[in-house]
């Protein structure tokens, strides 16, 4: 015979194995971490940051004459 | 007061109307003659005859890229501004091109005022005594 399911010896059901996650937030987390540099895509500069790539390589290239006077 | 000698430009660059519009802003800001070449072979074939102040190199163009190019102009020119015109912006490439000798960078896909603004800049930056000051902003 059949014995009734107590609080105590219930059966463990699909829903006991399922991890919940907040979807939600692990979006917004995903979001967060996300960076262009590290995410495997070419990483795309706008003209500020171009501008001072060539003022820092103008810069280094003045240095030695700088350094010899 | 700015100089009346106009600049001589090589302006390369395979799209007919860019090479309309930059040629435009360049007259309005300073006295300049400009030369087009379409793609990095008629770039360099140019600078073997011919010294130009300034050349704007773009990057994708057909039979010879502006990054080819590039050093086989610094060869020929080592001291004229060679200003790379592009809408490449990858980190990667505008590294290549400082590495390169490329004195400058200007992103072109950009809208047309600020286009205008970065190119008036870049004349100052490397052309001050041809631009009048009230030009060069």
């Amino acid at each position: 015979m059949k014995q009734p399911e107590t609080p105590k010896f219930r059966r463990p059901s699909l829903a006991d194995f399922l991890v919940r996650h907040d979807l939600a937030a692990l979006l917004e987390e995903a979001k967060a971490d996300y960076n262009q540099a590290t995410a495997g895509g070419p990483r795309h500069l706008d003209q500020k940051d171009i501008a001072a790539r060539f003022r820092d390589a103008r810069r280094q290239a003045k240095a030695p004459d700088h350094e010899s006077r | 007061m700015p100089s009346s000698i106009p600049l001589q430009v090589l302006l390369v660059d395979d799209e007919s109307y860019f090479r309309l519009f930059v040629g435009k802003v360049l007259a309005l800001a300073v006295p300049c003659t400009v030369t087009e070449a379409r793609n990095g072979e008629e770039a360099v074939a140019h600078c073997r005859t011919n010294s130009p102040d300034l050349v704007l190199l773009d990057i994708n163009m057909p039979r010879m890229d502006g990054v080819q190019a590039l050093p086989l102009i610094r060869e020929l020119k080592a001291a004229t501004p060679v200003v790379m015109l592009t809408s490449v912006s990858e980190e990667a490439v505008v590294e290549e091109c400082v590495t390169l000798g490329a004195s400058y960078f200007i992103r072109k896909d950009v809208h047309a005022d600020q286009l205008q603004r970065e190119l008036k800049e870049m004349l100052q930056m490397f052309f001050p005594d041809h631009v009048a000051p009230h030009e060069a902003t």
